[in-house]
């Protein structure tokens, strides 16, 4: 070791050279090492959905706001989407109306919404979610407790804590998890809770809540103030369930490791394997758990808001962002296209912004970029941000509703 | 209820194959990384965090996200650096949800980092205080005067200026000087203490 100038700087070197002089430990092996890293990619995967899985997609275009489910259908079994218009204002009870297409996101303090306006926002939050007349957000203190706003027009109008980030279903319903792990449904008839309402159906409900390990991952699309019951996924200390947060009841998903994603249309995206570096995925009936199909070229992300594809990429999933960005046919699983960033960016996070685009935030050599992904695969860069990449934090400048 | 598709064969073929080859490789030169770099490794984690518990955690955390970014980092000459900044990361960020301090409680100090057999008692004293130094003054201290880092590459690590370094290497010694008690100052000539 070589001297510095200032005696109290060799003093410490020497001080902690001689400390470590014989220590020649070498504890970590291969495989201890890549169990952990399986560990951080599960984690870093439901974090970069804000805390919870997919669910957010199905949570998008604010356009898809609605009590009661869609109006008439089109050529297909597919219920009908509701056409674009300018205005966003849901009204109880009401069924969908024209609702303009777009995604809610955040880029720093300001919102972008869905119609186009913007909002500057207080805080630079960590996730959002638009239901519409109000957006749910949240942040975390020094100490890793998650705050939950609620916004309307750019304004905080409650603040509470919370265990978990809200998860939307894209029907206007938003489930939220409070510190003490009981479920909340968030509708858009103001902020009021809920469980908390004057809403028709059984009498008493029985309070709701998370058993220790469980961490939600998606939400159904039956939870509206007049269901007799609604399905929320989550993954538990036994695997994954879903969890009626109306009557409490726990009931196992088989054969699955991870409930991603449930679609408008009662269909569920499940991871059912890893196996070392890939991972296999399948499409089921919520309801009967019949497989559509299962295919290990691709994991799974969510459903696009008709669902009709999904969003996905590689089956080896990396901790740091994806390779790629692929679409999905729901129907068959086949890969239709693919979006692959520039060389030396990765896509960290995406989400549906409509029927027939992704938003995608990318990192890399070019920076942050925000970028529309077509179901062509072409991509349109919306967004730039100079943050700086860390790929340790990876502290993205661009939030987007329902990210995943 | 559609029926199961028969996959793209030969898709799935050259999809498996070509991940199982790239695991394989990953797998082969991540080996040779651990084997020639986790005991230096070690060394500065317990060095960062006091204690070989926690530094084994702390190793084990940064190696598993190396791992999960090897295909990223081009520079393999860099490798060591991106390492260390997790480390420092990883224990700021047990110590802010004072895990370390409830560990603490319990630890005792092991007999492998233990002070050298030549050591007068100075440099243990020396590490004591460095010790109570709060995780980010520590992790300075150990990158410039340990690892020998500039000051440039110290910023480089820790994500923050040159500047920063500077006043922080400046506070540590200061606050080191003024917890130490005159005999273990080294500028007292060595008959004096």
């Amino acid at each position: 070791m070589s001297k510095q100038n200032d005696p109290w700087e060799d003093a410490v070197g020497e001080s902690l050279e001689s400390r470590v002089r014989d220590l020649h430990a070498a504890p970590l092996t291969l495989d201890a090492v890549k169990g952990s890293a399986r560990s951080i990619r599960r984690r870093r995967r439901a974090l970069a959905a804000g805390g919870v899985l997919a669910a957010a997609a199905v949570v998008l275009p604010v356009a898809v706001l609605g009590v009661g489910g869609f109006g008439g259908t089109g050529g297909d079994d597919r219920p009908a989407q509701p056409a674009a218009s300018e205005s966003v204002r849901p009204t109880d009870g009401a069924t969908a109306e024209e609702q303009p297409r777009g995604l809610a996101y955040l880029q720093g303090r300001t919102l972008h919404r869905a119609d186009g306006s913007t909002d500057t926002v207080s805080e630079r939050y960590d996730s959002v979610l638009d239901l519409g007349t109000t957006v749910l957000a949240t942040t975390r203190d020094e100490q890793g407790n998650l705050l939950m706003d609620t916004l309307e027009d750019g304004e905080v109008v409650d603040s509470q804590p919370v265990f978990g980030v809200p998860v939307g279903n894209g029907q206007g319903t938003a489930l939220v998890v409070d510190t003490d792990r009981v479920l909340r449904l968030y509708g858009w008839s103001a902020y009021t809770p809920l469980s908390e309402s004057e809403a028709p159906g059984p009498d008493e409900r029985p309070t709701v809540r998370l058993e220790p390990n469980d961490y939600v991952t998606a939400l159904g699309p039956d939870c509206t103030p007049r269901s007799a019951s609604c399905a929320v996924y989550v993954n538990g200390a036994d695997g994954p369930v879903v969890l009626d947060a109306v009557t409490g009841e726990r009931t196992p998903v088989p054969d699955a490791l991870d409930v991603v994603d449930a679609s408008h249309d009662g269909m569920i995206a499940v991871n059912t394997s890893y196996q070392g570096e890939t991972s296999c995925w399948a499409v089921r009936d919520a309801a009967t758990g019949a497989e559509a199909w299962a295919s290990c070229e691709s994991s799974l992300f969510a459903f696009s808001p008709d669902a009709r594809h999904l969003s996905g990429t590689h089956p080896y999933q990396d901790g740091l962002g994806n390779g790629w960005l692929a679409v999905i046919d729901a129907g068959t699983g086949r890969e239709t296209a693919r979006y692959e960033p520039q060389r030396g960016s990765v896509v960290v996070t995406s989400a549906w912004e409509d029927d027939e685009h992704l938003l995608a935030v990318t990192a890399g050599d070019d920076g942050w970029q925000l970028v529309r992904v077509g179901l062509d695969g072409e991509g349109e860069v919306l967004a730039t941000d100079d943050a700086p990449v860390d790929y340790d934090t990876f502290p993205a400048p661009f939030v987007l509703d329902g990210q995943h | 209820m559609q029926a199961v598709p028969r996959p793209h064969t030969g898709v799935v073929a050259r999809g498996v194959s070509g991940a199982r080859s790239r695991e394989q490789r990953r797998d082969e030169e991540f080996t040779d990384y651990l084997h020639a770099r986790q005991p230096a490794l070690m060394r500065t984690a317990y060095l960062l965090t006091g204690d070989l518990h926690t530094a084994e955690d702390v190793l084990q955390t940064a190696l598993a996200k190396l791992y999960l970014a090897w295909d990223k980092v081009h520079d393999r000459g860099a490798t060591d650096a991106y390492v260390r900044r997790i480390m420092v990361n990883e224990h700021n960020s047990l110590w802010r949800r004072g895990w370390k301090r409830r560990e603490r409680a319990t630890e005792t100090l092991p007999d492998a980092a233990a002070p050298h057999q030549h050591d007068d008692g100075t440099g243990d004293a020396l590490w004591q205080l460095v010790r109570s130094l709060p995780p980010k003054a520590r992790a300075v201290v150990v990158l410039r005067y340990y690892e020998q880092l500039t000051e440039a590459e110290t910023a480089d690590v820790l994500g923050i200026s040159v500047g920063t370094v500077k006043s922080q290497c400046s506070r540590a010694l200061a606050a080191l000087r003024d917890r130490a008690p005159a005999d273990l100052d080294p500028r007292t000539p060595e008959v004096d203490r």
